[in-house]
């Protein structure tokens, strides 16, 4: 793992990176040099601290979705769904098939809602503005001067998943829709017929970017696709029983990168038994791992590009024939980090045609959405696929149903291996070796290793929780922390 | 489409959720008015898909926790209503942070829509967690309501 402390070195200098752009929550990059200049070590520092485990014991588990729902108002729907999951365990009930597939649409909607944020508003800019473009001007606004169409269209579509959101659960973030047992409503008349009216304009604006993507890939990005964050890890994700792609139940699965299978129908309840977490001293994020290989050897990767990795097939024509297409183009399974992009939009073409399935279905038009009972166990795992990746709760609770333990491991966190992995590969590719003493490090460069990190998406207000502004902050360390240079934006 | 009011902020901070509390109070106002005329939307920050909830309004409000102690410790910062100039452009702009502005700004240049915007300030003097407002701030609660008030009258004509 590059993310060790540096080699003593008699006057090594560290680049800071502080804090990242466009991701959501507060981080920073340092690349350490040794002496003459040379790439030793990089480090994706998280720099925040929330604590939302602790805070939630004693509190009623009933009340777990609405309070983990506040970790963050990008994708509560995840902890949302996760919560009352765990809920339904600890109740020990199965809920109605009305609010399952409920469930799955409220899950579906967020992955098109977050998903389009990602790829639209925080990596386009990148993508079509170009990294040596002007930083003051890489961003929506920028991207709506190069491309208004494709702006509107993604705007249009965040809002069109939103929406779903708002008219399941009454408003677009913090809802307390789902609960232990079931789902509180099921889906209006109008909401379908709002659904079904804005499909085909959702349709469109995908085949768009799927199209724009696809040729950038086969041109000005063909580079990134090489060299961000290309290397060999697992990957985990839910699969439904047949081994097709799944958001919110199913067993885990981890894949090699030579496409072996190594584990299989995975419960959640034993995550205990094969996820390790290491933390280092430098971060407030932790570091997950498979523990059969142990740490750091058993770097796993989670979120859109692992579910379509460790997936069979994804169920609908469509989007089965997006992933054979990304499949060709990256491999079967694919390793670059820089697939995560490709892979959000193949999972927006699945979300989309399971949303146009379940709108249509009567089941979900059923009144009967929610089991009840009472506490009938005192420890439970919940699990869930959010937008970023796989999603674990795990609750204890006395027999008043007060929480006596919690511990909350999130996609973000599980991806924090591979973010210091591809960190490195983009600095060793783009930083100049050695770098001469004095000179500045090229800003493009920069903006390299800080897309990086955005091909994760990575979401740390959920990892850890902090609110503040993401300028950026570069710092020239030497060994002994005095400052050799520093910029900001 | 009517007019537009978003409260912003997060109610379980103290002072900053004073644009969910006032945002919130309209649902009375519209049971008198037309409701189709008056939207009130609470959110904890302003996102780009917002721009199109701006298209065709007649006018938007923007009420907003102004952190005023620091710049006023003599405690003389009143609620505020002011205009909000389109101004598309801002740090880190593209994230789940966009000022007013920005806001305005998008919904001019995507969907050529530009209502008057205006924006109700209200100091804040404490965010601790949970929903109580501090007494400074309660007691500015009035002042803060006949703004809002005046800003639902002049949009309206």
């Amino acid at each position: 793992m590059e993310s060790r402390p540096p080699a003593a070195a008699a006057m090594t200098r560290t680049v800071v990176i502080d804090p990242v752009t466009r991701i959501e929550g507060h981080a920073k990059i340092t690349l350490h040099l040794d002496a003459a200049g040379h790439l030793i070590d990089t480090r994706f520092h998280v720099v925040e601290y929330r604590g939302f485990e602790k805070f939630c014991e004693g509190r009623p588990f009933t009340e777990m979705a609405g309070i983990t729902a506040r970790i963050c108002g990008i994708c509560p729907v995840s902890h949302l769904l996760c919560a009352a999951k765990t809920g339904d365990k600890l109740l020990a009930v199965q809920i109605p098939p009305a609010a399952d597939k409920l469930r799955r649409l409220l899950n579906l909607a967020q992955l098109t809602q977050s998903h389009a944020l990602s790829f639209f508003h925080l990596s386009s800019p990148d993508f079509l503005l170009g990294w040596e473009s002007d930083p003051a001007k890489r961003n929506v606004f920028g991207l709506m001067a190069a491309d208004p169409d494709l702006a509107r269209a993604g705007i249009r579509l965040r809002q069109f998943g939103q929406q779903i959101l708002e008219l399941l659960g009454g408003r677009k973030i913090h809802s307390a829709w789902a609960v232990p047992g079931g789902v509180r409503t099921p889906l209006s008349v109008e909401a379908k017929d709002w659904i079904l009216d804005r499909l085909p304009e959702a349709k469109a604006t995908i085949t768009l970017a799927l199209d724009l993507y696809k040729t950038l890939l086969d041109g000005p990005l063909r580079k990134e696709q090489r060299v961000f964050g290309d290397f060999p890890s697992l990957f985990m994700g839910l699969v439904t029983p047949d081994g097709r792609w799944e958001h919110i139940d199913g067993m885990l699965r981890f894949r090699a990168p030579d496409g072996t299978i190594v584990a299989d129908g995975l419960s959640e309840d034993d995550y205990a038994s094969f996820l390790g977490e290491a933390v280092e001293p430098w971060s407030y994020l932790k570091f997950p791992y498979y523990k059969p290989l142990g740490y750091p050897d058993g770097i796993y990767r989670v979120g859109p590009l692992a579910r379509l990795n460790v997936c069979d097939s994804i169920g609908t024509p469509w989007a089965d024939r997006e992933l054979e297409e990304l499949r060709d183009r990256s491999g079967r399974v694919a390793t670059s980090s820089f697939a995560y992009h490709h892979a959000r939009l193949v999972e927006i073409v699945a979300c989309l045609e399971a949303i146009e399935q379940l709108v249509n279905d009567p089941e979900c038009r059923n009144g009967r959405v929610r089991s009840r009972a009472s506490l009938n166990r005192n420890e439970a795992v919940g699990v869930s696929e959010a937008p970023r990746g796989t999603l674990f709760h795990h609750y204890q609770v006395n027999d008043d149903g007060l929480l006596t333990r919690v511990n909350l491991i999130i996609a973000t966190g599980q991806n924090n291996l591979a973010m210091n992995k591809t960190v490195h590969q983009i600095a060793r590719e783009y930083i100049p070796d050695p770098v001469p003493a004095g000179t500045e490090i090229p800003e493009a460069m920069l903006n390299r290793v800080e897309a990086g990190i955005r091909c994760f998406d990575p979401c740390l207000s959920c990892s850890t929780h902090a609110a503040g502004q993401m300028p950026l902050h570069l710092q020239l360390l030497a060994a002994d922390g005095q400052i050799l240079a520093e910029r900001r934006r | 489409m009517g007019r537009l009011v978003i409260g912003i902020g997060n109610p379980l901070r103290g002072d900053d959720g004073v644009g969910w509390h006032l945002a919130g109070t309209l649902a009375d106002r519209s049971d008198r008015t037309d409701p189709s005329d008056l939207t009130a939307l609470m959110v904890h920050q302003l996102t780009p898909e917002l721009a199109a909830d701006l298209v065709d309004r007649s006018g938007v409000l923007f009420i907003d926790a102004w952190l005023a102690a620091a710049a006023d410790p003599a405690g003389a910062a009143r609620p505020q209503l002011r205009p909000v100039p389109s101004a598309a452009t801002g740090p880190g702009s593209g994230s789940h942070h966009l000022e007013p502005g920005a806001l305005v700004a998008l919904a001019d240049l995507l969907f050529d829509s530009r209502p008057a915007a205006t924006i109700l300030l209200v100091p804040a003097f404490a965010f601790p967690h949970g929903p109580a407002m501090s007494p400074s701030q309660r007691a500015l609660l009035p002042e803060a309501r006949r703004l809002l008030h005046t800003w639902l009258d002049h949009s309206l004509a």
